[in-house]
């Protein structure tokens, strides 16, 4: 009041105007002012860009290239690791698929800070790119802004940004930018894309995402039209019929293989399929068939039946003591995988063979060490280098 | 005298194992049979191993066809 920062207005304080906008510039970094005042362009183009966008990007991850998103796209896709790119084919990855699950704010993060992450890579300056993004986060929709403003690290930026759905230009060269939905919603809690025709991946009414009907003989009916929802059961799913509003598939051993074989995980398949089932599933307990599930689980423990450590073998030792001791010490370190007392043999990791080996050479030969045995005094030692 | 040789520890369970037993026969790489489930193998032979224990588990498997 004394600062002339707070008015009093009847029963709310409102905040001196010049103290607010100067304190929303301290915490953006900078206010960018919109070029005209009222509403430019069409909130309903901006949302169906980003929308178009945005499932370019998930379309793609999931193996449909009907468009194929840019290479800028295609760098964050991969350096993210949620797609592996071979020269002709890309397949989505466990972390990809995990990605799919989440919502469209939280993928837009991850996405985000990726870029975050990767801008050091090309040389573009970290506190430009990120006070950016907080300045997207400020802007209005349907308003234009003008690019003069923005450094050239930020305009450099812009072009990325497109590919994403964030911000929409009329020309490439276009001097003004306008920011979806996407981009205005970035640091608030408001939903990031409108649904904007029922066969849209974003429509979230409850009711669409509960969809899948699992039996006990394999059969799977989801009961959507959604292309993108259809891609991903496509993913682990021997799809065998389509039908308007409804997909009938079988999970065959071979479908899960090649799911598993992506690097997507039984847990995966199965929370998705819990997480995606029909009401009617509901009143089964527990939710999926018991048959299916773990059925699912052990075609993947199947996969796994053989493991493979690198390491050495420490074998021949002459007493109990001597082996106790340099098999207590290995294990100190963490480092044994396996042991059998009575052959006195055990078998540590790479990096553990060089710590027990300083061990060995420092203990076992002088026969200094106070624990050791008599025995260890005649202990040479054969290591490979 | 203790000896310590390097090699790639292989732990699966009984089946797999006897198939890899199996399959020295044809090509020896194991160093030492460890227990029941653990071999020591050499360390060029891993991926041999893998791709042989898969074909012959696959060759033990039937589908439903419908």
């Amino acid at each position: 009041m004394d600062l002339n920062i707070i008015q009093l207005d009847q029963n709310a304080i409102q905040l001196n105007e010049s103290f607010t906008s100067s304190l929303s510039s301290l915490l953006t970094g900078k206010h960018i002012e919109s070029i005209s005042k009222s509403i430019s362009t069409s909130i309903d183009q901006l949302d169906s860009f980003a929308t178009h966008q945005w499932e370019i990007i998930l379309h793609f991850m999931v193996g449909n290239y009907t468009h194929t998103p840019s290479k800028g796209v295609l760098f964050l896709l991969e350096n993210s690791n949620l797609i592996n790119s071979s020269k002709s084919s890309h397949n989505i990855t466990s972390n990809g698929f995990q990605f799919l699950l989440q919502d469209v704010q939280f993928q837009l993060w991850q996405l985000l800070l990726q870029y975050l992450s990767l801008s050091q890579i090309r040389q573009m300056d970290l506190v430009e790119v990120t006070s950016f993004l907080f300045i997207l986060g400020t802007l209005e929709l349907g308003k234009d802004y003008s690019i003069d403003s923005l450094t050239i690290t930020q305009q450099a930026m812009l072009s990325d940004l497109r590919d994403y759905g964030l911000i929409w230009q009329r020309k490439n060269s276009s001097k003004r930018f306008y920011p979806t939905r996407l981009a205005t919603s970035l640091t608030s809690s408001a939903p990031p894309l409108l649904p904007t025709n029922s066969s849209s991946s974003f429509t979230s009414a409850s009711n669409n995402k509960r969809f899948i009907v699992l039996e006990t003989n394999y059969r799977l009916y989801a009961y959507t039209s959604n292309p993108l929802q259809i891609s991903i059961l496509n993913l682990f799913v021997t799809l065998k019929a389509r039908y308007p509003n409804l997909v009938i598939g079988v999970i065959t051993r071979d479908s899960i293989r090649s799911a598993l074989s992506n690097g997507i995980t039984a847990e995966q398949i199965i929370g998705y399929l819990s997480s995606h089932a029909h009401s009617q599933m509901y009143r089964n307990n527990p939710l999926l068939p018991v048959t299916v599930s773990d059925q699912i689980r052990l075609w993947e423990l199947e996969k796994n039946r053989l493991k493979a450590d690198d390491g050495v073998l420490y074998e021949d030792f002459r007493s109990q003591p001597d082996y106790e001791i340099l098999l207590n010490y290995a294990n100190s370190y963490d480092c044994v995988l396996w042991s059998n007392d009575s052959k006195r043999l055990f078998f540590v990791t790479l990096q553990g063979h060089q710590i027990v080996r300083e061990f060995v050479k420092r203990r076992l030969p002088g026969g200094t060490g106070s624990a050791s045995t008599s025995n260890s005094n005649s202990s040479t030692l054969s290591l490979p280098t | 005298m203790v000896k310590a040789s390097k090699g790639i520890l292989i732990s699966c369970d009984p089946a797999v194992k006897q198939i890899i037993l199996n399959l020295n026969d044809r090509k020896r790489f194991i160093i030492q049979d460890l227990d029941l489930q653990h071999i020591l193998v050499s360390p060029d032979s891993v991926q041999t191993i893998k791709f042989e224990v898969e074909k012959e588990l696959e060759r033990n498997t039937f589908q439903i066809l419908d």
